[in-house]
């Protein structure tokens, strides 16, 4: 086995009603592409590097079906996950009003994961407000009670995409400099990733 | 194709004068023949006749001027009738012949309608055009067969009018001219309207069957002349092209003779290719003047052949000039007058940038996936697909016999519609042979489901509207079929009558990957019956029920299966932490139809409504079985990456052949699904609920 060979350093899952832009949003960030993909069922396993201060890290991203009945295998899908990006449509009510079951999902993953709120489709208001149904200060308030963080995106256009990449890839930095870093693999194998973290350490004091 | 067929009414054709015609034209057709015979022999004489044909090649010039002149007002008059443009005319030109010919022959119509509405026409009516192969291998046709060799007879004798037609202007033109001119000049008519109708394909090219492959855009100047060729040969036996060939092939340089025998030996290849399988390059992305140096190219070499048959290479070059004249005339129609001197073909540039590309199956080709083919693979690929068509002929009659004898095969002869399932359903009857397999053939001849079919649609207020409707676009993207609102709402109303049907499944995404699978095939109706024997039958509503039961069961099932016959594999997923729903959930969820290229697909399909839940075991299994020893050195994270891209690594028959492979009975599945009942104490009663 080379279990050395590649390593996750983060796993990141995606959360959302049905057609919120979970697999656009995906494809965005790991082909750079839009398009209209097909429904997700179950989930979809991908893959992103992230170029920290010192050392590239590669992120793996799991995409979830978002119809409410593929809930019961997102305990799965959630088991040692360190980042969750909770998506709503800011041009549908619904998915924006759905949200809590998918913060009720944060207790399959780890401890110390961090939750980014994301209202997607931002593109579609930008040539008429009147389809925006959630407006930004809601979104804000949503991701304050909930201690998550917050953007407004459009995978369309790439609006704030860059921004929300680098924004997970801080947050695992100050994450894993406190942390060890856990591998989702198995809560068998910890493993401390000691050079790491003493390099950063170093680089940031 | 809407818009296609409503440029059609707008003109309706002169039916009488028509008819009138087709007398002409069949006489004309006598007069051709004669006109061949005596072209024999004056082949036999070549030096003199070299010397007549110089002068001849004078006439013909004149004489295409004059035709090109004739045809360019047609098309204005067509142009101030009809406001549409010139090419969708010259297109309507034509379309108004077939169309008389199809008060004839009836069939022609519904095979025009067919192949312009879905794919599965599509293969129905480039079987058609190559039922002239197996036309004489199989001489037992059922009814079905005939008929479709019918509207193959009648595809070519439209196709044989069509030029006749055109001869038949010629004629009345200058009656007075030799048969062997004629026939030059008729040949050249014919080299013209397939221009036109190359122009006016390539405005279709949205459309299934209209709709060329733009790669084939290079090559259709030598394919529809071929393809009168063939159909000439087909008639008239006097007519040896070969001995014309080989005849002409003493006198001509080498490099011709290697092109045009590569040319004559892909003739039917590339028709086929053409009509029948779609999956070509998008010319559409290549600049223009490329393009058109092709297209020029090509039309040249296709000229060569022309002349070997009618004219001597003496010839070749003004004759090349004309054509390429020509050509360039026809294509810049919209200019009035004779400059035609390399003038971009304005339509086809505005053609190059609206259109997708389908393969046989109706699915879009991405642009750059096979831009790079040189003419030898594409020579090469057809002549393997021009085989696999001739077999599949072959299955598609056995297939019709059994239908006509279906309970007998059902019961006493099941091992051999078990291997001719295993060895793939023939894409034009596999709408048929699915519900028939699978059982729903029998409900959709009960009157009282059609009925109740029909109150499911009608029920509005099913709470699982909405959802059904995100996933509508969101089914098959990359198909023509789910593109367009009234595909897209087959696709709704089954899925809707199914959610109506059983309340407690609903609608469960996954679901609409299946119903518009059948929707390829099946009508709507009929798709319906067979989801719903799916549901009833192969117990799948247990799959798509809240809490997925069946899919738990299902995947119980499989690791125990993995266990059994990959222990390795089992035992090294165990150590990793990987368990079947992380990788495994979506192949029994869609039963693959989500995965795999459609082809494949198809397959699966075939076998898995055969055998059941059984084959889907299989699969995986072989799946699994392929990658062994790679599964065994990777890692928890790359192991899920490499299951989830396992269907690309393997050749279609490679995993079939392994699947079958697998010895799986029903008790021990049985077994297993008991187990899991009482490892998590639910009911048996589940899976039949």
């Amino acid at each position: 086995m080379n279990e050395e060979e590649e390593k996750y350093d983060l796993k990141i899952i995606l959360l959302g009603s049905s057609k919120v832009g979970k697999t656009t949003l995906v494809n965005r960030l790991t082909q750079g592409t839009f398009e209209n993909p097909e429904q997700t069922t179950g989930a979809t396993f991908s893959k992103k590097k992230y170029q920290g201060e010192l050392q590239e890290y590669t992120f793996s991203i799991w995409d979830t079906a978002g119809e409410e009945r593929f809930d019961s295998l997102s305990s799965f899908y959630c088991r040692n996950s360190g980042c969750e990006l909770i998506l709503y449509d800011i041009t549908d009510r619904n998915s924006f009003t759905n949200l809590d079951r998918f913060f009720d999902k944060l207790q399959y993953t780890n401890e110390d994961s961090f939750v980014i709120l994301i209202g997607t489709k931002l593109d579609l208001i930008e040539e008429t407000s009147k389809l925006r149904k959630v407006t930004l200060e809601e979104g804000k308030k949503k991701a304050n009670d909930k201690n998550s963080y917050f953007f407004e995106i459009s995978s369309k256009t790439g609006h704030n995409i860059q921004e929300l990449w680098e924004t997970v890839g801080d947050l695992f930095e100050k994450n894993s400099q406190k942390n060890e870093i856990k591998h989702r693999q198995d809560n068998n194998h910890f493993q401390i990733n000691s050079f790491t973290n003493n390099q950063k350490k170093k680089n940031c004091c | 194709m809407s818009k296609q067929q409503n440029e059609l009414k707008t003109i309706e054709p002169p039916k009488e004068n028509l008819k009138k015609k087709q007398k002409q034209e069949r006489q004309i057709l006598k007069k051709k023949q004669k006109a061949q015979k005596q072209r024999k022999k004056q082949r036999q004489k070549q030096q003199k006749q070299l010397q007549k044909q110089k002068q001849k090649s004078q006439k013909q010039k004149e004489k295409e001027q004059k035709q090109l002149q004739k045809q360019q007002k047609k098309q204005k008059q067509q142009k101030s009738n009809n406001k549409s443009q010139s090419q969708s005319q010259s297109q309507n030109e034509i379309k108004q012949t077939e169309l008389i010919q199809n008060d004839k022959n009836n069939d022609i119509e519904t095979t025009l309608k067919k192949k312009e509405n879905n794919t599965l026409s599509i293969t129905e009516s480039a079987i058609t055009l190559t039922n002239t192969e197996s036309k004489n291998g199989n001489k037992d046709f059922s009814s079905e067969d005939k008929e479709n060799l019918n509207q193959k007879q009648n595809l070519n004798e439209k196709q044989n009018l069509n030029e006749n037609e055109k001869q038949k202007e010629n004629l009345n033109e200058k009656p007075n001219e030799k048969p062997n001119e004629n026939q030059n000049e008729n040949e050249k008519q014919n080299e013209n309207q397939n221009e036109i109708e190359l122009e006016s394909e390539n405005e279709k090219q949205n459309e299934n069957l209209n709709e060329k492959p733009n790669e084939n855009q290079n090559e259709k100047p030598n394919e529809k002349p071929n393809e009168n060729q063939n159909e000439k040969q087909n008639e008239k036996p006097n007519e040896n092209q070969n001995e014309n060939l080989n005849e002409n092939l003493n006198e001509k340089p080498n490099e011709n003779e290697n092109q045009n025998e590569i040319e004559l030996e892909s003739e039917n290849e590339k028709q086929n290719e053409i009509e029948l399988e779609s999956e070509n390059e998008n010319l559409n992305e290549k600049p223009n003047e490329k393009q058109n140096e092709i297209l020029n190219e090509k039309q040249n070499e296709n000229l060569n052949e022309k002349q070997k048959e009618n004219l001597n290479e003496n010839l070749n070059e003004k004759q090349n000039q004309n054509e390429n004249q020509n050509e360039i005339e026809l294509e810049s129609e919209n200019e009035k007058e004779k400059e035609k001197e390399k003038t971009l073909p304005k339509n086809s540039s505005q053609n190059l940038t609206l259109q997708f590309d389908y393969n046989r199956y109706g699915f879009v080709i991405k642009a750059n996936s096979n831009q790079k083919k040189t003419k030898k693979q594409i020579i090469k690929e057809t002549k393997t697909l021009r085989k696999s068509i001739g077999k599949e002929l072959q299955r598609a009659d056995k297939w019709l016999k059994m239908f006509s004898q279906w309970e007998i095969f059902k019961t006493k002869k099941l091992k051999i519609l078990q291997r001719r399932v295993r060895k793939g359903i023939p894409d034009r009857i596999r709408g048929e042979a699915w519900m028939r397999i699978c059982g729903s053939y029998e409900i959709s001849k009960d009157e009282k489901k059609s009925e109740e079919y029909q109150k499911y649609l009608k029920n509005s207020s099913n709470k699982y509207i909405e959802d059904i409707q995100k996933d509508l676009d969101r089914t098959f993207p990359s198909h023509q079929h789910y593109k367009e609102k009234t595909d897209q709402q087959r696709l709704f109303n089954v899925l809707k009558a199914l959610a109506v049907y059983d309340p407690g499944v609903g609608y469960c995404q996954g679901m609409a990957f299946i119903a518009g699978l059948l929707l390829f095939y099946l009508e709507e109706k009929n798709a319906f019956f067979t989801f719903q024997v799916l549901f009833e039958d192969f117990h799948m509503s247990g799959t798509f029920r809240p809490g997925f039961p069946l899919l738990m069961i299902q995947l119980h099932q499989y690791s125990k299966l993995l266990e059994k016959h990959i222990p390795k594999v089992a035992k090294h997923f165990q150590e990793c932490g990987l368990e079947p729903i992380l990788y495994a959930n979506k192949w029994f969820l869609t039963i693959y139809s989500n995965i795999f290229d459609f082809e494949t697909v198809l397959r699966i399909w075939d076998n898995f409504l055969f055998e059941g839940t059984i084959f889907t075991f299989r699969f995986a299994l072989a799946l699994i079985k392929l990658s062994e020893k790679k599964l065994l050195t990777l890692s928890f994270d790359q192991l899920l990456q490499f299951l989830q891209t396992i269907h690309k690594l393997f050749e279609v028959e490679e995993i079939f052949h392994q699947a079958f492979k697998f010895n799986i009975s029903k008790e021990e599945l049985v077994k297993w699904r008991d187990e899991y009942y009482l490892l998590n104490k639910e009911e048996p009663s589940i899976q039949n609920q």
